[in-house]
């Protein structure tokens, strides 16, 4: 039997000049990669699923600075390579981004979608 | 005439955005003709350990694209400023994390610095953990 694991992620914005590219739901994907991955976008953590335009690099000294972490293109690859990614209601409605247009193929769910989705996984894991 | 601004960042790296928050405030400080002291506490004390490269660790989706360590940041800004940035290390919290041995142009200082730096400033701003 496949082991699907619930990916939680409701911290975000943990550092932009020291993760750049390595971020939250990099490794996310990086790990969807080796086992199959749900992941639900709860919280703060929920603006991540946005539809918006990728942060630009922070401008410091006379230069740019590495890079943006750039949470839409991950979790387009995660979308791409067949991640549910999800986004509570609650959580939109919290921060009033009810009404803002997701990233494609991500869905918005219930409290009672959540609950019959954790009863599908095997881990739920926090990151 | 500058002023002189103290930033201490107590807060963790890799947690929240406060690192990069002080860095655009020191650099946009001394960008307006004022000098900073950047002190840092905790784990922010391991981000100039003198062991960390210069360049993050690649990206195995990107393995021919090299990303600047924060280390390297602060080691861009201390020489684009010019002498207008200082960055120091609390001696207590390097030598509970193991790490006091820093990278070059990076202080570490006794503790109770802490106070007669943020007191000798004129604006004493501190990132902490809420």
């Amino acid at each position: 039997m496949t082991v699907r694991t619930l990916v939680v992620v409701e911290r975000a914005f943990r550092g932009a000049v020291e993760q750049q590219f390595a971020h939250v739901l990099w490794l996310v994907h990086a790990l969807h990669r080796q086992s199959p991955l749900t992941l639900l976008l709860r919280g703060l953590a929920g603006t991540y699923a946005l539809a918006r335009e990728p942060a630009a690099p922070v401008s410091l000294a006379g230069r740019d600075w590495g890079l943006a972490p750039d949470y839409q293109a991950s979790i387009g690859r995660l979308v791409s390579d067949g991640a549910p990614v999800l986004v509570p209601a609650a959580s939109l409605r919290e921060l009033g981004f009810q009404d803002r247009p997701l990233l494609p193929g991500v869905r918005a769910v219930t409290a009672d979608e959540i609950v019959t989705l954790a009863e599908t996984c095997q881990r739920w894991w926090y990151l | 005439m500058g002023r002189r601004l103290f930033l201490g960042l107590i807060g963790a790296p890799y947690a929240s955005d406060l690192l990069t928050s002080t860095v655009r405030i020191a650099e946009e400080a001394v960008r307006q003709g004022h000098r900073v002291t950047v002190w840092t506490c905790g784990y922010a004390t391991a981000l100039t350990t003198a062991a960390i490269g210069r360049s993050a660790p690649r990206n195995l989706a990107a393995w021919d694209t090299r990303h600047p360590s924060p280390a390297a940041l602060v080691q861009h800004l201390l020489a684009w400023a010019d002498g207008e940035l200082e960055w120091l290390v609390c001696r207590f919290c390097a030598e509970e994390r193991g790490t006091s041995e820093q990278m070059a142009g990076v202080r570490v200082r006794p503790s109770y610095e802490f106070m007669v730096r943020a007191d000798a400033a004129d604006v004493a701003l501190v990132l902490g953990v809420k």
